[in-house]
C-alpha cells in the first residue's frame, strides 16, 4: 500500500473531527474475557536422570473495562539422579558421577498480577514467590506496553527484580542470597498484511551466591572442591522473531533467532522454526525444530588436572554443547468456551553439536516432555 | 480490464453473501455463543438494516434501538423536507441572504464538506442543490442554457463565507444540502454506538452505505456484493471486509430519462448538467464519510474519476460506460 | 563476545528491520493478521514453561520477556 496520499490525509483528518465517527480508543467491554487454564506436564531425562511432574493453574479476571487481575500457581515434583561432578574413567574417558540416592523435591510457586489498560497503553505489575526445600525466591516485575501507528507498532519495556535464597540439604536453614535485576525492551512491528517482526533485548545483572551447592569439581591429586562461580553475572540477549502467513499452504511460519553473551564467557545462539496450521473442525496443529548452542564458561572445565582459580565449575549446564530438538502440538476447540492442547518436545543435547567452548560426551543426554492444557474462556 | 460478470441471483441493492462459518475460533476473542440479529428500518429515503451478533435478544434490540434513534435524529435534523430542520433554518437565511450561527455538529460537517470541496477541485459542493429544480424526475426535455446559467450564478461554495460558527451568504437565492454527507456520517455514528455498547461483530447498512462493527464471530469477513450498474441481478464485484466502511455511487440509482438517454442524479456545479463518467463506483475506507465522499467525488470527476481514485489511494472498484471494470479490486 | 561485537550484532539487526519496507497496513487489510495461527504472543503460561525448561538446562539467556523468577532446578 505505501504512505497515505495527501488527499486521503486531508479527508481523513476532517472526518476524524466529526463526533462519533470512531469509537474511543479504550477496549469495549467483553474484550477481556474471564479465563482459567490448567496444565499437567511431565519432563524426563535419559539415563534415569531427572524427572519432573508439573501441575499448573492460572486465572485471568477482568475488572471493569480497563483492568485485569491474573494469578498463577505451580507445583513441581522433582525426582531422579543428578550429576555431581566428573571424574576420570577407564580408558582415559571422563565419566559423570551422579547422586546416589534419588533426589526428591517438591516446589510450590505462585504469582499474582494486575494490568491496567488506558487507551493505547498497558501497564502490568506482578509479584511472585517460589519455595522448595533448599531454595526460595521472591520476585516483582513491572512492564509497560504502548501501541503506535494504529496498532502497527507495539513497544514494550519491563523491569524485574528477584531476591533468592539458596541453601542445601546439609544445612537447609542456612540461606545465601542471590539477587537478579532484569531489564527488557522490545518492539513488535507489522510489516505487511501478513507478516510481523519483533526485536527484543534483555539485560540482566545478578550478584550474590551464584554457585550450585550440590555440584563439586574434581581436581587431580587434590580431591573434590565445591562449585564456585563469580559473585557477579551480567548477561545480554537479543532475540528476533519473524512470523508470516503463507497462503499457498494456509499456514503460518515463524523463525526465532537469539544470541546471548555474558561476562562468564558463555555465548549462546538459538534458532527455532515453527509451522502452525488451522484444520477444519476447530483443530490447530503446530510443529517445529530448535537448535541451541553455547560455549563454555571461562571458569568451566570437566575436571582439573591442576588446582583451579577462584572460580571453578564442572556443571554440565555451563559446558560447551549444542542441542537439537523437535516440538509438536495439537489444539482443539471442544466447545465455544473450552479448548485442549497436547504438546510434546524432545531434545538431544550433545557436546559435539556446539560451536565453541569445552564439553564432554559424558554429559550428553536426551530430554523430553509432554503436556496437556485445558483452557476455559468466558 | 476484462469484465467479470458474476451472475448471482440477487435483489436490488447491496447483497450480503454470508460467509460460511469455517468454525475455527479466534482464540483470543470472545467465545460465548452469539446469534445474528437483524433490524431493518427505513431512513433517509433508503432501506436500512442493522446486523448485530449478540448473546441475547434484549441487548441487541436495545443497541439497535439506540442506533436507529440516532440515525432518525440526523434524518430529522438535516432533512430538506422539514421546516424545523437545521437545513431549513440555514436555507431560510440563505434564501434571503444573511448570516447564521450553527451548532457544533453542523460546524464539523461544514468543515468536512469544505475539505471535500478542496480535494475534489471544487466539484463536491454543498450549494449545488438549487440545480435540482430543473432536473426533477418528471422532466421530459433538457433545460436551456439560459436557465442553467441563471441557476449556476447561485451555486458555489466559494460564494459562501464559512468561519466557524458563522455561515454568511453574500447574496440571496442560495441553498445548502447536506444529503451528500449525512447518511454516511449516520452510518459511522451508528457503528460507534454499537461498538461502545460492547458489540464486536456486526454491521450498519444505510441504503448501501455500510460501516462494519466487526467481522463474523469466527473471524471471517463480511462478503459485500456490489450491484452491477446495468444488470440488476448481477454483482460487479464481491469485496471481503473485516472492518471499515464501503460506499457505492452510480448513475443507475436515480436518474431522469430524456429522449431515451439516461441522466444521473449527480449534478456538476460547474456545468449544471448531470455528470457522465463512471457508471458505478465503490470505495472502501476506515470511515464511511470518507468512503461516501470519495465515491461522490469520483462520479463528479467524470472522465477523470478513475485517475482521481488512484491518486487518493483507497481500495476501490469502478465500472465505466463501456462496462469495463477497474480499480484495486478488479 | 566483546562489547563492540555485541553492538555490531544489535545494529545489524536494527538495520535489517528498518529496511524491511514496513508498509502502512490499513485496518481493512488486517484480516490475515487476526488468524489464530498468527498470534505471536503465546499464552503466558506457555512462555513461562518454555523459559523454565530452557533456562534450567542451558547457560545462555533467553530474551523472552520479564518476570518468572527462578527455581532451584538441578
Amino acid at each position: 500500500m505505501g504512505a497515505i496520499s495527501p488527499r486521503l490525509a486531508a479527508l481523513t483528518a476532517a472526518a476524524m473531527a466529526l463526533p462519533g465517527v470512531h469509537a474511543r480508543a479504550a477496549d469495549a467491554p467483553g474484550e477481556h474475557p474471564w479465563g482459567v487454564d490448567a496444565t499437567h506436564l511431565e519432563y524426563s531425562e535419559s539415563g534415569n536422570r531427572m524427572r519432573v511432574r508439573v501441575n499448573q493453574a492460572s486465572a485471568v479476571v477482568p475488572i471493569g473495562e480497563s483492568f485485569q487481575l491474573k494469578a498463577n500457581g505451580i507445583q513441581d515434583l522433582m525426582s531422579g539422579a543428578s550429576p555431581v561432578f566428573n571424574a576420570p574413567g577407564p580408558g582415559g574417558k571422563t565419566q559423570q558421577v551422579l547422586t546416589g540416592a534419588s533426589v526428591f523435591d517438591n516446589r510450590k510457586a505462585g504469582d499474582i498480577g494486575a494490568s491496567a489498560s488506558i487507551g493505547d497503553n498497558q501497564l502490568t505489575l506482578r509479584q511472585g514467590w517460589s519455595k522448595e526445600n533448599d531454595y526460595k525466591s521472591t520476585w516483582t516485575s513491572l512492564e509497560g506496553k504502548r501501541d503506535f501507528n494504529r496498532k502497527s507498532t507495539t513497544l514494550a519495556v519491563g523491569f524485574a527484580f528477584s531476591n533468592d535464597g539458596v541453601s542445601s540439604h546439609d544445612a537447609p536453614d542456612d540461606f545465601r542470597t542471590r539477587i537478579k535485576r532484569d531489564f527488557f525492551g522490545g518492539v513488535t512491528q507489522i510489516i505487511d498484511e501478513r507478516s510481523l517482526v519483533e526485536l527484543s533485548v534483555e539485560y540482566s545483572y545478578s550478584n550474590g551466591f551464584l554457585s550450585d551447592p550440590y555440584k563439586l569439581v574434581f581436581v587431580q591429586s587434590a580431591g573434590l572442591l565445591r562449585d564456585a562461580r563469580p559473585g557477579r553475572r551480567r548477561q545480554t540477549a537479543v532475540t528476533v522473531k519473524y512470523l508470516t502467513y503463507v497462503p499457498a499452504i494456509d499456514s503460518s511460519l515463524q523463525a526465532v533467532g537469539s544470541l546471548s553473551t555474558d561476562n562468564w564467557g558463555i555465548g549462546s545462539g538459538a534458532l527455532e522454526l515453527q509451522w502452525k496450521k488451522e484444520l477444519p473442525g476447530e483443530w490447530l496443529v503446530n510443529a517445529g525444530a530448535r537448535y541451541y548452542t553455547q560455549s563454555s564458561a571461562d571458569f568451566y572445565a570437566p575436571l582439573y588436572l591442576t588446582p583451579p582459580g577462584d572460580a571453578h565449575s564442572s556443571d554440565y549446564r555451563l559446558a560447551g554443547f549444542g542441542s537439537i530438538g523437535w516440538i509438536a502440538g495439537v489444539t482443539k476447540q471442544l466447545t465455544p468456551n473450552f479448548s485442549v492442547q497436547i504438546a510434546a518436545e524432545r531434545s538431544y543435547r550433545r557436546a559435539g553439536l556446539r560451536s565453541g567452548g569445552t564439553g564432554i560426551d559424558a554429559d550428553n543426554y536426551i530430554w523430553g516432555l509432554y503436556l496437556v492444557t485445558l483452557q476455559a474462556r468466558f | 480490464m476484462p469484465v467479470k460478470l458474476d451472475v448471482i441471483p440477487a435483489g436490488a441493492g447491496i447483497q450480503y453473501l454470508a460467509a460460511t462459518a469455517s468454525a475455527v475460533h479466534n482464540a483470543a476473542e470472545e467465545l460465548t455463543m452469539v446469534t445474528l440479529y437483524r433490524y431493518p428500518f427505513a431512513a433517509m429515503g433508503s432501506r436500512c438494516e442493522i446486523r448485530l451478533y449478540a448473546s441475547s435478544e434484549e441487548t441487541a434490540a436495545a443497541c439497535a434501538r439506540a442506533a436507529i434513534d440516532d440515525v432518525l435524529r440526523l434524518e430529522t435534523k438535516y432533512s430538506r423536507y422539514r421546516d424545523d430542520s437545521v437545513t431549513a433554518a440555514i436555507n431560510r437565511v440563505a434564501q434571503a441572504g444573511g448570516a447564521i450561527d450553527v451548532d457544533a455538529e453542523t460546524a464539523t460537517l461544514l468543515d468536512y464538506a469544505a475539505a471535500c470541496y478542496e480535494q475534489s477541485d471544487g466539484l463536491f459542493d454543498l450549494t449545488s442543490g438549487v440545480l435540482r429544480e430543473v432536473w426533477s424526475a418528471d422532466r421530459r426535455e433538457l433545460p436551456d442554457t439560459d436557465t442553467l446559467q441563471r441557476l449556476l450564478a447561485r451555486v458555489g461554495w466559494s460564494k459562501v463565507r464559512w468561519q466557524r460558527p458563522r455561515l454568511v451568504f453574500g447574496f440571496p437565492g442560495m441553498e445548502i444540502d447536506f444529503g451528500g454527507v449525512v447518511k454516511e456520517y449516520a452510518a459511522d455514528r451508528a457503528a460507534t454506538l454499537c461498538a461502545e455498547a460492547g458489540f464486536r461483530h456486526g454491521l450498519i447498512d444505510l441504503g448501501g452505505d455500510i460501516k462494519i462493527i466487526g467481522p463474523h464471530p469466527d473471524g471471517t469477513p463480511w462478503a459485500v456484493g456490489i450491484q452491477h450498474p446495468r444488470i440488476k441481478e448481477a454483482v460487479m464485484a464481491t469485496l471481503d471486509l473485516f472492518e471499515g466502511a464501503i460506499a457505492t455511487s452510480g448513475d443507475y440509482e436515480r436518474f431522469v430519462e430524456i429522449d431515451g438517454r439516461r441522466y444521473s442524479h449527480i449534478l456538476s456545479p460547474r456545468t449544471g448538467m448531470p455528470v457522465c463518467g463512471l457508471a458505478g463506483v465503490s470505495v472502501a475506507a476506515p470511515e464511511c464519510v470518507v468512503a461516501g465522499s470519495a465515491t461522490t467525488i469520483a462520479m463528479l470527476m467524470e472522465d477523470r474519476g478513475a485517475q482521481w481514485l488512484d491518486e487518493v489511494g483507497l481500495p476501490h472498484v469502478w465500472m465505466d460506460q463501456q462496462l469495463r471494470v477497474g480499480g484495486t479490486y478488479a | 563476545m566483546t562489547l563492540a561485537a555485541r553492538l555490531i550484532v544489535i545494529a545489524a539487526v536494527v538495520a535489517l528491520l528498518a529496511n524491511a519496507g514496513c508498509a502502512t497496513v490499513q485496518p481493512w487489510e488486517r484480516g490475515t493478521l487476526a488468524k489464530p495461527v498468527m498470534a505471536m504472543e503465546e499464552p503466558a503460561h506457555e512462555t513461562a514453561q518454555k523459559l523454565r525448561t530452557y533456562s534450567a538446562k542451558e547457560g545462555g539467556a533467553a530474551a523472552t520477556g520479564v518476570g518468572g523468577g527462578g527455581c532451584g532446578c538441578n
